[in-house]
């Protein structure tokens, strides 16, 4: 029997993982946020997850889908560091 | 932390040099075993461009050492985007971090004190007001330590012109436990056993008459503590005090005094 994995490491471990992967594998990255919104949909790095999803599709070419998410983050995160990041990744496509 | 950030990020953003945007970071805990990670994104001249805060419910700090790592990777990532031509920031240069996250406390408890001006309803003949002292232990989620209120003189007279006037002393233990922890307040359920001594004395009986009855009683509490400046915070509490048992008196038998308190259920 052994014992369940601390639930702050399994998130901080994917999206670790979601970050490494994310300059050569965004299609990794983005399952792995994937799996981090399943698992950890309120979890403490929310935010992180959503700019690497969106990074990770316009990566793979899935514009609009990178900026319906970058609206919704903006929207609920008008004052987050990331914001700038985000709407650059989604205005020059 | 550096290794951390540089293995996301794929180099060393830490520096002294100037820069053009940087990361202000702090760290703190807000109560029991809660930390806060503050990152503050800036430009050279201190203008704020935006924040991240990253909190846990923890009993060390290091919970937050990987969010922290990623969430400054992220923010200073953006060589990725200038270093592709279709996503060009002319007014970005590669960001220069300077990160001061002061050395984090690590003791998993801490000492709290509380001074409070505290009322009571229905505890003496009429509304009481006091003051009370606090000082607990604090550990994860549990606070335990003395607990210590004086309350004013409180006087009650027919119209004959007697009655009683009485002060009474309270001193025990507390214990809370926090209900709720956020960076900006804190929900504590606390319950109390305290002792205490009443001091009754006459008024309007032409000679000093006076008792000390020994008194039990039990209190329960909600309190949020919220508006914090540095470690002062304020706050406010609302809760019952049950009063267990009938008093026991020092010395002789009942007085008159003491029979015109029971008249006047002091």
């Amino acid at each position: 029997m052994t014992g369940a994995e601390d639930p702050f490491v399994a998130e901080d471990r994917l999206i670790r993982q979601a970050c490494a992967a994310l300059p050569n594998d965004p299609a990794l990255a983005l399952s792995l946020t994937s799996a981090h919104a399943r698992r950890f949909p309120d979890g403490t790095l929310e935010q992180e997850r959503e700019v690497i999803a969106i990074e990770a599709l316009t990566k793979l070419g899935r514009d609009s889908e990178a900026r319906e998410r970058a609206a919704t983050f903006t929207q609920h995160h008008p004052t987050s560091a990331y914001r700038a990041r985000v709407e650059q990744l989604v205005s020059h496509k | 932390m550096r290794e951390a950030v540089a293995k996301l990020a794929g180099r060393d953003v830490f520096s002294q040099e100037p820069y053009d945007y940087g990361v202000r970071g702090s760290v703190e805990s807000p109560g029991g075993s809660a930390w806060v990670v503050h990152l503050r994104l800036e430009t050279s001249d201190g203008s704020l461009v935006g924040e991240r805060e990253l909190n846990r419910a923890a009993s060390s700090c290091h919970s937050l050492d990987v969010p922290t790592a990623v969430a400054l990777a992220l923010m200073v990532d953006l060589q990725a985007v200038v270093a592709e031509p279709k996503r060009p920031l002319p007014e970005v240069s590669t960001p220069t971090i300077v990160y001061r996250l002061p050395p984090a406390p690590r003791l998993a408890w801490s000492v709290e004190g509380a001074l409070s001006g505290v009322s009571a309803v229905g505890l003496f003949a009429r509304p009481s007001a006091g003051a009370r002292l606090d000082v607990g232990l604090r550990w994860t989620r549990l606070r335990v330590g003395p607990t210590a209120t004086v309350w004013a003189p409180s006087e009650r007279v027919d119209d004959s012109g007697v009655g009683v006037d009485g002060q009474a002393w309270q001193a025990g233990l507390e214990i809370c436990v926090a209900l709720v922890q956020r960076s900006a307040w804190v929900l504590d359920a606390c319950g109390a056993g305290q002792t205490g001594i009443l001091t009754v004395s006459g008024v309007g009986y032409g000679r000093p008459q006076s008792e000390s009855p020994v008194f039990w009683s039990a209190t329960t509490e909600l309190a949020l503590r919220f508006a914090r400046w540095g470690p002062v915070r304020v706050g406010l509490a609302l809760g019952a005090i049950i009063r267990i048992g009938r008093y026991r008196f020092y010395g002789d038998t009942p007085t008159g005094v003491c029979r015109a308190r029971h008249r006047r259920k002091m």
